[in-house]
C-alpha cells in the first residue's frame, strides 16, 4: 500500500536524461520566442472561477497532485503524463481540466521537434497561499513569473551538465 | 545624423554588453535563491565579473587611473569570472 503512494508522489524524473535535457533546451528556447510575440495568449486562468473548495478537494486529491509535481519540473503532454505517472488517459484528462479550470496548470502550445503542435501542460502553481479573512477563507495563487521560470530553466539547464 | 565613430561604437556596443551580462546574471541570481543551487551563485557572478565588472572597471581606471593600468584591471577582472565559471561548472557535476 504504501510503495503505491510512494510511487505516484515520485512520478516526475528528478534527474532528466539527456535527450530529456536537449528537448528542454530546444523547448525552452521556442517557449521564449513565443512568449515574447504571443505573450497574451499564454498566459493561463486565474484562480478566481475556482472556489476555495474545488481547489482544496484537488490538493486532496493524490492523482491531480502527482500530475502537478510531474509538470512542474518540465511541460509534459496528457499522453506522456499517462505513462509515466501511470494513470490512465481519462484520468489524466479529468484531473488536468480541472486544475487548468482553477488555474493551478497551464496549457501550452509548442511545436515538437517534429513539427506537431501539442498540448503541453505545465504547473503554474508556484505557492498557495490560505487566508482566513473574517470567516471567509481567501485563496491567493501565486504563479511563477516569467522571470523566475528563465531563471529556474537557467538552472535546470546549467545542472544537466 | 553623422555616421558614428569607431569610438561611439565600441561605447554602444561596451554598454550593451554590460546591460545583458547584468540580465544574465540577474536571471543566475534568481536561479540560486529559488532553487539553492551554489553552480548558479558561481556562474552569475563570474558572468558579471567578465562583463558588467570588466565594463566598469574599463570605464572607471580610464578616468581615475594611469592608461597603461587600465587593461590590467579589466583583464584581471575577466581572468576571475572565468575562473569562477569554471568553478560553477566543476560544482554542477552530479556525483
Amino acid at each position: 500500500m504504501e510503495d503505491e503512494n510512494v510511487q505516484l508522489h515520485t512520478c516526475a524524473r528528478i534527474h532528466p536524461t539527456r535527450a530529456t535535457l536537449d528537448r528542454q533546451a530546444i523547448r525552452w528556447v521556442s517557449e521564449l520566442s513565443i512568449r515574447f510575440i504571443y505573450s497574451p495568449s499564454v498566459t493561463g486562468a486565474v484562480a478566481e472561477d475556482c472556489p476555495p473548495d474545488e481547489v482544496f478537494a484537488l490538493l486532496d486529491d493524490e492523482y491531480a497532485r502527482s500530475l502537478l509535481s510531474a509538470t512542474s519540473h518540465e511541460p509534459m503532454t496528457a499522453p506522456e503524463l499517462s505513462t509515466q505517472c501511470e494513470m490512465s488517459k481519462s484520468t489524466v484528462y479529468r484531473r488536468l481540466n480541472k486544475l487548468e479550470a482553477c488555474g493551478l496548470v497551464r496549457a501550452v502550445h509548442v511545436p515538437d521537434p517534429d513539427g506537431n503542435h501539442r498540448k503541453r501542460y505545465e504547473a503554474q502553481l508556484d505557492e498557495l497561499v490560505v487566508r482566513l479573512n473574517d470567516g471567509d477563507f481567501e485563496l491567493n495563487l501565486q504563479t511563477t513569473t516569467r522571470t523566475q521560470e528563465f531563471a529556474d530553466a537557467f538552472t535546470d539547464l546549467w545542472e544537466g551538465l | 545624423m553623422a555616421t558614428p565613430t569607431t569610438l561611439q561604437i565600441t561605447e554602444f556596443l561596451t554598454v550593451l554588453q554590460l546591460l545583458l551580462g547584468l540580465v544574465i546574471a540577474i536571471l543566475a541570481a534568481y536561479g540560486y535563491r529559488r532553487n539553492a543551487s551554489r553552480p548558479m551563485l558561481f556562474l552569475g557572478v563570474g558572468i558579471a565579473m567578465i562583463t558588467f565588472v570588466s565594463a566598469v572597471t574599463t570605464a572607471v581606471s580610464s578616468v581615475l587611473l594611469n592608461v597603461s593600468l587600465v587593461a590590467p584591471l579589466s583583464m584581471t577582472a575577466e581572468v576571475f569570472g572565468m575562473g569562477l565559471i569554471l568553478y560553477a561548472v566543476i560544482l554542477a557535476r552530479r556525483t
